[in-house]
Parts: C-alpha cells; structure tokens; sequence
C-alpha cells in the first residue's frame, strides 16, 4: 500500500510548514531629514486636571529621547470667553485645572517658545458614563480583562480606555540576611527585598464603540490580554482603568492609528496614510501636528485580580540556583555584590558559610518594582 | 505451391531492397534494446523520414534487441526482425511496409501510386499509419472529396468548416492550428474545437496541429463549401522524439498580440506551492503580470490593477478566484483545458475589465467511456470523473476539490497562524451535448467555497457560485453563432458572535445575469467577421449587517442595493489586406445604465465630497435611469510578416471598467468590496498602445517576441486617508478620483517543443499613479505621481523543464524581481504612552528584491495502454535556496517601542510529493 509513504510526505510537510512563516527584524537606515513636528499627548479632562504632553518627532532609529517642546504659551478658551492658562510643571508637561461647561465648546491654542502658533478647532465636552464592571477569564491565550459600561442616554457611543497596571511580585529567594559593614547581619522587616510593587501606563490604544447597536452597550471589551506565562498575575494584580468618551472623528483618529501601528503585520494590512487631525499650525495648514484631542470627563475604576481567581495561574520564573558560600568568603561575594546571603548555614551548629543567591534571584527591585506598598494596596 | 509463392515474394523483397538502396538510404545509430516494436518504428520513423505502415496490433506484444551503429535503414530492419515473423518491404516513396509472415509486394504499388484517382486503394491494403502523424486510419494518404465532385477548371473560393475532436475522448480541441498548403493560409479552432478556412477549389492539404498531439494531415480536393471534422491522437504513447514540423500554432502569423497560451500540460510541469498545480501563478510567470507578494494570487497586467482582469472560467466571471487567503488558485487543475491571457489586443467580444482578459477554458469529458482522475497533496486531495451520458452525444465532467490544510495551519510556530483555521472546496460540472451537426449544448457549473479565521473571533466565507448555458449553432458553414446565458455570484461575509451583545453578521454580494450572442462570419477570404450582443444587469448588495445572536443588540443594516446595465454591441472584422499584412479592426460600444431604486446624495457645488457637505439626497424609484455612461471602445491591431519566420504587429485598444473593487489594503483581500459605477465614480477608462517583434526560428519550435507598450488610466479609484469602505451610506465620500500611466518593454523566448522547453521572459514595466481630484482634501504624496503598489521594474522568469523520457522530467523555476514599493515611517512620535510611526509619501521606498528558484521531478507510471490506473508523481522542492523573501516590512507599536518587522512568508525550502492516478 502506499499510505506509509503518503504519511511520509505529509509528515516532511509539518516540519516544513511549521517554518513557514518568518518574521525578522527590520532596521530602517536612519533618516537624515528631521522633521520636527509637533505631537500633542493628552485630553482635555472637563472634570479635573488636563496635562498635556507637547514634544516632537524624532528620525526613524535614532535611541535619543523625544524633545520636549518646553516654554510653549498653552491655553484653552470657551465659546463663552472662559480661560484656562496651562503651567509647564516639568519639561514637555502642561498642566490645567479644566473644570469646563459641557454644554461650551473649547479651543486649544499653543505658541511654542520658537514662536509658531497652533490652534484646534473647536472642542465638544462630552460626558463619560460609568464603568459598570470590569470582568476576567482566563483562556487559552492568557488572561483577558473586559470591561463592561454603557449609557443610557444613548449619547456617548465611542470610547476609549487606559489604565494604570501595578502588581505584587516576589523575588525567587527570601533573604533573611544581608551584608553590612562586613558582616552578614539580620534583615529588620525594612530592608526585605522580596515583595515589590510595580505600576506601568498601559501601552496600547484600546477603543470601542456601541455604534450600530440599538443600545449604548459595552459589552466584555478587552481592555487588556496579560499572556501565559507572564507575571503580573501570579500574587496580586490591580488594573486601574479610565474611560473616556470620544467624538466619532476622535473616535476614526485613534482607530486609524490603531491599525497602521499596532495592528498591522497581516498579510492585508491597509495601506500607510497620514491621519486626519484636529491641531493645525496657524498660517500653514499642510504642516502635520501629531495628535487628536478631545474633550471629555473621564470614569475611574480599580479592580483587583487575586491569583485565587485564576484556575492556577503558570508563571515561567527565571531559572536560579544558589551557592553556598564559606566563611571567610563574604567580601569576595556579598562585599562585592556577586551573591547576596539568604541564609545561614550551621553545621553541628557551628556557621560554616551561607545560602546564597545571585542579586536578581534575590532583590525584587532587580525586575523594575518597588518596595514601597502603594496606598490602596490591601 | 505456398511455399513457392513465399520464395517467389522474397525474391521480389531482395529486388526492392536493392532498387531502394540504389537510392541515399538514410542511417540510423540508436541503442533500441528491449524497446517495444511500435516505440522502435516510431523512432525509426523519426530518424529516416520514412513513413512505415503495417496492421493494427500487429505489433503490440514485440520487442526488438538491437544496437546500431550508423547502419542503413534496411540492415536496420534485417537485424531488428531477424527473429521475429515480421517482414519488410520499403518503396521508392520513402514507405516501409511491414507484414506478418511474408513482405509486400511494393511494386503493385508503384503502379498504383501514379494513377492519383486511386490513392484511395492504400485503405484496401488494411493498413494503418500507427505510428504516423495522425489518428484515423489510412487518413492521412487517404484523398478525402468535399462537396459534389464537379469540374474544377476555374477555382473558385470556397468554405471548410468542422470541428477538431481528440480521437480518444471525442472533446473538442481549442486553438488547434488548422493550415493550408505550407502555411499560406492558417486559422485557429474556437473554444468549441471549431474552426473555419477558406480556400479555392482544388487540391489541398490540411494540415491540423496542436500541442501534445499528433500533427494531421489531410489530403482533399475541394468541391464547393464543405464540412470536414479532424480527429488527432493524443501524444501519450510514443516516444517523445523531436517531431519538427512546419506548422506550430504561430506566434509570427496569428495576428493577436499580447497573448500568452498555456496548456495544462504546460501549468502541471510548473514546480508549485505544496505540488498544487496553480494556473494563476503560472500565469504571474509570464512578462508583464506581476503581483504583490507570493501570498497572493491577485495579479497586475500591465500595470493594470487586481480587478482590472476579466477571470473567466468555462464561460463564468469569476470575481474572487483564489483560496486559502490567496495561496491558491480555485480552479481544479484536472478541469481545466487551456488558460489564455491577453495582454494587449483585447478581442472586441470581451469587455468590462480594462487590463487583461484571462481566459481558461475547461475540457470536456470523455464521450467514449468513463474515467477519473484524483490526487493526493499535502494540502488539497481532488478528483475528477468524466464519461458519456449517451451514446457518445453527451459527455459529463465533474471535478471536486478540498482541502485539509486546518491541521498544517496547527502546527506553525507563529502563533497568529496556529490560532488560524482554513477550510476551502471547489466543484465543477459540465455537461456538453451534441444535438446534431449544427446545434451543440453545454452546460458549466462551478462552485467554490472558502472558510477561515485569521487568529480572531471573526469567522470569513466567501463564495463564488457561477453557471451558464451555451449553444452554439451553426447557421451555414460560413456563418455560426454561440448564445449563453449565464449567472455569476460572488458573495463574502464576516461574522462573530464571541460577544454575544456584538454578535453580528456582515454580508456582500453581487449578482450578474448576463445573456450575449458571440457570431463568426467569414465573409470570404479577405474578410472574417465577428459581431454579437452582449448584456449584463448588475446587482450588487454592497453590505447587510444583522445580529447573529438573539442576545445581540446589532441594529440591522442595509446598504442600499445598486443596479446596473451594461450593453454592448460590438463588431469586428479580420482583413487579410494580402499575404502579408493583416489588420484586426473593430468597435465594441458599450452602454452602462445605473439603475434605482437608490438614494443619491447631493453636495455642495465644489466643495469637498463630505458628510457635513451633504445637501440633499435624490430619490430614484425601482429600475428608473440614474446616470448613463457610454462610449466607443476600439479595438485595432495589424499584422505585417517580413518574411516568414517574423513579424512585426502594432494596437491600439480602448478599454471601459464599470465595476470596481474598493480596498485600501496593498494585498487583495477576501473581503474587498465591489462597487459599481455611479454618479460620482465614473467609470474607469483606459487605452493602450503597443507595438511588438515576433521571430520564429528552428522550425517555428523557438517563439520570440518583443513588445513594447504605453497605457494611460483615468478615473481610477483611490481613498482618503483612514477611508471606511465597510457599511458606509456615502462611499463617495471616502473615494478619490485618480489617473494613472504605464509603460513596458517585454521579452519572450519561448520553446514549445523538443526534450527541453518552457521559457524566459524578462520585462522592464513601470507604473505610476497620482491623486487628480480637485476635491481631495488631502490628495495623496502632494498630488504627484507615485509608484503604484505593484511597480516592480525588473521581472524574470525562467520556467523550464527537461524530459529525460516519457517517464521522467525536471523542471525548474528561476523567478527574480525588484522588490515592491512601500511606504516607510519617516518619524517616530510618543502618544498615548507608545513610541508609534509616522508615514507621509506613499512607496517611496521598496523590499529587498526577490528572489526564488523551484524543482520538481516528474514521474509518471508505466505506459502500458491497457491498464487500469495510471500513476504519477511529482516531488519537488518550492523556493530551494530557501531564500527569505519579504512580502511586506512594517513597523508595529508594542509595549510601547516601536519594532520593524520584515515579514517572509514562504522564508524556507518547502519540499513536497504528490500522488496523481487517472482510471
């Protein structure tokens, strides 16, 4: 028969396919040209404090950081002739109480210190409905967070999310002990280095919209995908997430970006377009200004994410070993911050050297976090 | 007494030999060892020139054992029959007569051979030309009368018509080459098998070609207007020495420019993806198409783009005609016939695309017995099966295809691709009847399916569903007419129901009913006329959206359904101005109606179309005329032979497209829409000019040809920025108008006969596009020209294939090209917390060039006739360098750094086998 052979080739078929598909890193040569336009971060927060971030471009592989646009004239007027001046609080960051009139229409105008004007057209407030719940599930791709709101006014209908992440995690070793003034001495509950806190912005655009629907409806909207593996779930996490209500064109802005920069890579990506803004420089409208901003209040919520809830959360730890270090070795190791002690060894109880670790197995502060308990932690 | 008779003939036999030695007998040098008799005598008739005849079966069960080294054709004979009952007798025409027991008396026919009224009497000898040129015993030294015998003393022009059939499966052959008297006068047979010649009255011969079959040669005279039917033997049996003849479907002569023929014998030899033959990428080897990315099948002619190309299967449009997000094409290989592509001079009988027409033409079955075919791939398994219905007038075709390419996908690496799931199938029915000798039926039907995801929620189907009925009728020999009527579906949909509040349904679909009579009328020998009607209604449901779920709070949408007519009657007229030049002259005027019921939104008068710029909307009741476009199209192509092994041909064509796709993505998607012409998209037009150099050298077997064009495209479709083509009320809105150029050198060697053939077509083509629309607000790089997407400049290929003997071949692809254009970020800027790019111009910048080399080994079973399967295999390997090509480079915002990928999509040598069987 030939079926042996027929599983042959499909078998020599598997181990081709699988690959197939290869991605590879790609550096663009660095440009020449600078093209220095002006990127406004931020949203006008009718209920509070707006801060803007006003930078500029950079060329295309270059690791310098992005150049704050610093002494800029930031302010935002009403229909009505209200004023709010902004204060550069650090380089690039502008800041404004902004408690607005939802029913006005506002305006941003910048003049940078290099004396170009630029101005938005004209800003509707609108309202953010609350958040009505934000759920979990843990699927085959990691662990996916939702959020669920809606408004009954029917009148907010574009969305769109951020959130701040922040997570408990522990360091693989507990160390009990630590190197001072040339000798290994008791940790005091102070200096543990072994839980830690982290708290990061999130990265990506994440946008929604009920329009089409016959009600105002957010439904299960993945705000956030934490991948198997991964660590910020494994002790404690807590997302907290704001919402904000867009007009549809804000709305086409951020899903545009979205496409051409963070969903793109498929074998149809759509095709590379400058995006419509609502910035414009006074005197030259074909100069590109970087940003959209819209006008809204925004909806808080913080929910935490016990590692309970999740049917055994698989955590991919680095891999550590410890050494034991003699006595007498402590300067060359622990003086030197090669290994840090975590605990005594005794033999027929007399100390004869220590457990001991290298620094990332055993500092916390190693993977980015802090030590300090943030204040709504529990 | 027997016994004395037997010696009587040797002698005789020894007397002939000498007579024909006195003669320059040829030599022959071969190793003939265990070869059966019939392989032998073909070879030796190949290697003397002299024709053998002898009786049917006579030689089925012989082998001969012999080796020779340059020996005269007669000690050849002795030696290879020296202990076998056959014996030989050869006559001054070169004729090798063999017979079982005793020879022939080759005098008798000497005799007979001067008094040419009795040629006929070689059919009473019983014997056949088995190994000859033909099929039909005796036919080819047979001297066949047309029409009533008459007195021939002036000749007068008269007509022969009839139809070139496969002796074996009765199918109708197309394209086979039908010529007169060495080449003076040739034609071609249409997708019927059907062809027409004119001649004057007297002796003829006739000769009919085609590849892959023995050349026929007929001997007529020529009475008056006649019908006159042509079977031709397949090639499959013998051995595939150089049979050079004269008369090869001829690049120089025909006087269409710009069109590229392949048959499927040609496609299979082709090394492909997983050993799927693939006529669509075949055709992307030729000069002058090229796509995107290997991921696609989407092809651009002549700088035309991907829905600027007429996809016509068995008579049927087909709008999408690929599978598995374009890895393939959706035609079943077993199926299909021939593929025609035309390039430049568009035929007045097709319009409504304006860059190529690719025409592919399915066989028809086997109207004496039953069989099938089926294959085994690594990716699709297939059959066919075919038969007679009748007693030989109705034959049926039926071919399925399907795929399990859902566990392949499983097993990438790449995790967006093991999430993914594929399913696709495809089947094909024709059906063709013939009534009786004027009026023949069929009957195609062709239904594809595709299913997938792509590492999401969203579940994609698209389907085409296509069918049509023709009759062709021949009204007198000269005159004849083909009548279809047909129906052509293309549908898609997207779906989800992951949340159940947003489960939704999204569908598109167009429908086109479409009736045209094609008539052929040979006027007389300058004149050969084609003329017909051709209607198509249009309608296009550009988008429905409906929940999916009964929790679902999806509001039901629906765009509003487009209608549209296209009319078109065209005439045409293929004038033989004298021997050497010709001219191809015709009008196709087309006329396109938009129809209601639609609600057409006005705007303000120059100001940008946008939906705060709506004025007012118009309303149009059912069927009412909404806007009309027409316009003349010219079809003009001329032919002047200098000398007779080349030829140089100029065109012109004009060209209108009311029917576009709408995409903004670079690759053509699945989930492209359509959108008919309205008010506001005008049609797109387009007109090319071209100019071209055919040579033929070795016996018309070597094809080459130069052709150099220049095209001009308006009112093509383009599309703001961030453009939504998807539920949108006012598309209008989002669509820009733009204009375009291109232009082109071509080079084609092309060897179509011999051990090894294939080709090499180098071109040199450019295209630009630019924004020409003064209502653009941000018209697109400045409102200047810029590359279009599938610019790529240089382009060579090199399809060739060697066979090493009827059992085994190699071929092997070297296809290179420059990389595509595509937009590079030229800033990297910090919002919403990530690092993200910013574009402006579009292709300004291009991937690396491409490049990839293919091999297969061909491998078909033994060639015993009278088996019951015939086995092949094809094992090869696709891109054997294993060269990385990149089919896209993007730059992707994560965890807030931005990251250029280069993505490859067949980034490694890709082995495969297939098995193929036919019953």
């Amino acid at each position: 028969m030939r079926n042996p052979l027929i599983i042959l080739v499909l078998l020599s078929a598997i181990a081709t396919v699988s690959s197939y598909h290869c991605k590879k890193p790609y550096v663009v040569p660095e440009s020449l040209n600078n093209r220095n336009y002006l990127v406004v971060d931020g949203f006008i927060n009718a209920g509070d404090e707006t801060q803007l971030r006003l930078s500029r471009t950079r060329n295309v592989g270059t690791n310098k950081s992005f150049p704050a646009e610093t002494g800029a004239r930031v302010q935002l007027q009403g229909r009505d002739g209200t004023l709010y001046f902004f204060n550069e609080d650090s380089v690039g960051r502008y800041s404004a109480f902004t408690v607005l009139n939802p029913t006005q229409q506002y305006q941003l105008s910048i003049l940078t210190a290099g004396n170009e004007a630029y101005v938005s057209d004209w800003i509707d407030i609108k309202n953010t409905p609350p958040i009505d719940s934000i759920t979990w599930a843990v699927n085959k791709d990691g662990l996916a967070i939702n959020v669920n709101t809606h408004d009954p006014t029917g009148a907010s209908r574009y969305y769109r999310w951020s959130y701040d992440e922040t997570w408990e995690y522990h360091s693989e070793y507990f160390s009990k002990l630590k190197y001072e003034n040339g000798a290994v001495v008791s940790r005091t509950l102070a200096d543990l280095i072994f839980t830690c806190y982290r708290t990061r912005p999130s990265t990506s655009l994440v946008y929604g919209t009920s329009a089409g629907l016959s009600q105002d409806v957010i439904s299960q909207k993945q705000v956030a995908l934490i991948p198997q593996g991964d660590q910020r779930p494994a002790i404690l996490y807590s997302m907290l997430l704001h919402q904000y209500t867009l007009t549809q064109d804000a709305y086409n802005f951020w899903e545009t970006l979205a496409k051409l920069t963070q969903n793109n890579g498929s074998l149809f990506d759509a095709l590379p377009a400058q995006l419509k803004t609502n910035i414009h420089k006074v005197g030259d409208s074909t100069v590109p200004v970087i940003g959209y901003l819209s006008g809204s209040t925004t909806a808080t919520t913080r929910v935490f994410i016990p590692s309970s809830s999740l049917d055994h959360w698989r955590y991919d730890r680095f891999f550590c070993d410890t050494v034991r270090v003699d006595v007498g070795q402590e300067q060359n190791t622990f003086g030197r911050n090669v290994y840090i002690p975590i605990e005594e060894r005794y033999v027929m109880q007399t100390l004869v050297g220590w457990q001991a670790a290298p620094p990332e197995c055993v500092d916390c502060r190693l993977e980015g976090g802090s030590l300090t308990k943030p204040s709504f932690w529990p | 007494m027997r016994y004395t008779f037997r010696w009587f003939l040797l002698g005789l036999t020894i007397l002939c030999t000498l007579a024909a030695a006195s003669q320059t007998m040829p030599r022959i040098s071969g190793d003939f060892r265990n070869m059966r008799v019939d392989r032998f005598v073909d070879s030796l008739q190949s290697l003397s020139g002299y024709r053998f005849y002898y009786p049917d079966h006579m030689l089925d069960t012989l082998e001969i054992d012999v080796q020779l080294h340059d020996q005269r054709l007669d000690s050849t004979l002795s030696a290879a029959f020296a202990h076998s009952p056959i014996q030989w007798a050869i006559d001054p025409w070169k004729r090798v007569f063999l017979t079982s027991g005793y020879p022939i008396q080759t005098n008798l026919y000497l005799a007979a051979a001067e008094m040419p009224a009795s040629e006929d009497s070689i059919r009473a000898a019983n014997f056949s030309n088995r190994a000859g040129l033909q099929g039909g015993a005796y036919a080819d030294n047979k001297l066949y009368e047309l029409g009533h015998k008459r007195s021939l003393k002036t000749p007068v022009p008269a007509t022969i018509s009839g139809f070139v059939r496969d002796e074996k499966t009765g199918e109708p052959i197309v394209a086979a080459t039908v010529s007169a008297d060495n080449d003076s006068k040739r034609v071609l047979t249409d997708p019927s098998g059907y062809f027409t010649i004119q001649l004057p009255t007297g002796r003829h011969e006739l000769m009919v070609t085609y590849t892959g079959m023995y050349d026929a040669r007929r001997r007529i005279i020529l009475y008056e207007d006649a019908k006159f039917n042509v079977e031709l033997k397949s090639e499959v049996s013998s051995l595939k020495l150089v049979v050079v003849t004269a008369a090869k479907s001829s690049n120089v002569a025909k006087n269409e420019m710009g069109v590229q023929r392949l048959n499927i014998r040609t496609i299979r030899q082709v090394p492909a993806i997983l050993g799927e033959t693939d006529v669509l990428r075949v055709v992307l080897a030729l000069p002058g198409v090229t796509s995107v990315g290997e991921g696609t099948t989407g092809f651009n002619v002549r700088g035309g783009a991907t829905d600027q190309n007429l996809v016509r299967f068995a008579g049927s449009t087909i709008y999408n005609p690929a599978h598995f997000f374009g890895f393939f094409s959706a035609f079943h290989p077993d199926v299909v016939k021939d593929v025609e592509l035309y390039k430049a001079s568009i035929p007045e009988k097709f319009g409504g695309r304006l860059a190529s027409v690719l025409d592919i033409s399915s066989r028809d079955g086997n109207k004496k017995k039953f069989a099938g075919s089926a294959g085994i791939g690594p990716l699709t398994s297939k059959i066919s099966l075919e038969g007679p219905i009748d007693s030989g007038k109705t034959s049926f075709l039926l071919g399925a295809r399907t795929t399990y390419s859902d566990w392949l996908l499983k097993q990438l690496k790449d995790k967006s691709y093991s999430r993914s799931s594929a399913a696709f199938y495809d089947v094909d029915l024709h059906i063709a009847h013939e009534m009786n000798t004027r009026n023949a039926l069929s009957l195609n039907a062709y239904y594809s399916r595709d299913k997938f995801r792509l590492a999401s929620d969203t579940l994609y189907e698209y389907s085409n569903k296509n069918a049509n009925v023709q009759w062709k009728h021949i009204f007198h020999s000269k005159f004849f007419g083909n009548f279809t009527l047909a129906y052509d579906n293309y549908g898609f949909s997207t779906s989800s129901d992951a949340v159940p509040v947003n489960a939704y349904k999204y569908q598109f679909t167009i429908n086109q009913y479409s009736a045209r009579g094609d008539m052929e009328y040979t006027l007389n020998d300058r004149h050969a006329l084609n003329f017909g009607l051709q209607s198509t209604l249009y309608q296009l449901d550009p988008g429905k959206i409906d929940p999916d779920d009964s929790r679902s709070l999806v509001i039901p949408d629906k765009l509003d359904r487009q209608k549209a007519l296209e009319t078109a009657l065209y005439f045409g007229d293929h004038i033989n101005v004298n021997r050497t030049l010709s001219v191809n002259a015709g009008v196709r005027y087309s006329i396109y109606n938009y129809l209601g019921p639609q609600r057409i939104y006005t705007y303000g008068q120059g100001a940008p179309r946008e939906v705060n710029t709506i004025r007012d909307s118009m309303s149009y009741g059912n069927s009412a005329i909404i806007k009309t476009y027409q316009a003349p199209e010219i079809r003009l192509t001329a032919r002047q032979l200098l000398g007779s092994k080349s030829s140089i041909k100029i065109s012109f064509n004009t060209l209108q497209q009311y029917i576009h796709t709408l995409s903004n993505t670079t690759a053509a998607s699945p989930t492209d829409i359509w959108k008919l012409s309205d008010p506001y998209i005008r049609p797109t037009r387009g007109e090319q000019y071209s100019i071209g150099l055919y040579r033929n050298v070795k016996h018309n077997t070597v094809e080459l040809s130069l052709e150099a064009y220049y095209k001009n495209l308006r009112n093509a479709v383009d599309y703001k920025g961030g453009a939504n083509l998807v539920m949108n009320h006012h598309i209008e809105t989002d669509v820009v108008n733009a204009r375009g150029y291109a232009y082109g050198v071509e080079f084609l060697l092309r060897k179509t006969a011999g051990k090894l053939n294939g080709w090499i077509g180098y071109a040199y083509s450019r295209t630009f596009l630019k924004t020409d629309d003064p209502l653009a607000a941000i018209p697109t790089n400045g409102g200047r020209y810029y590359p279009a997407d599938y610019d790529k400049p240089h382009n060579l290929n090199a399809i060739m294939n060697f066979r090493f003997s009827q059992r085994y071949s190699v071929s092997l692809n070297v296809i290179y090209s420059t990389g595509r254009p595509i937009t590079l970020p030229v800033a990297e800027f910090s919002l919403g917390g990530a690092v993200r790019a910013f574009y402006t111009d579009r292709n300004q910048y291009r991937i690396p060039d491409y490049f990839r080399s293919d091999f297969s080994l061909n491998i078909d079973g033994n060639h015993k006739v009278k088996q019951r399967i015939h086995n092949s295999w094809t094992a090869g390997v696709y891109n054997l360098t294993g060269r990385e090509n990149p089919y896209s480079i993007y730059f992707t915002s994560q965890n807030g750094v931005l990251n250029g990928y280069q993505l490859s999509i067949f980034g490694t040598a890709i082995p495969y086998v297939t098995y193929n069987f036919r019953f």
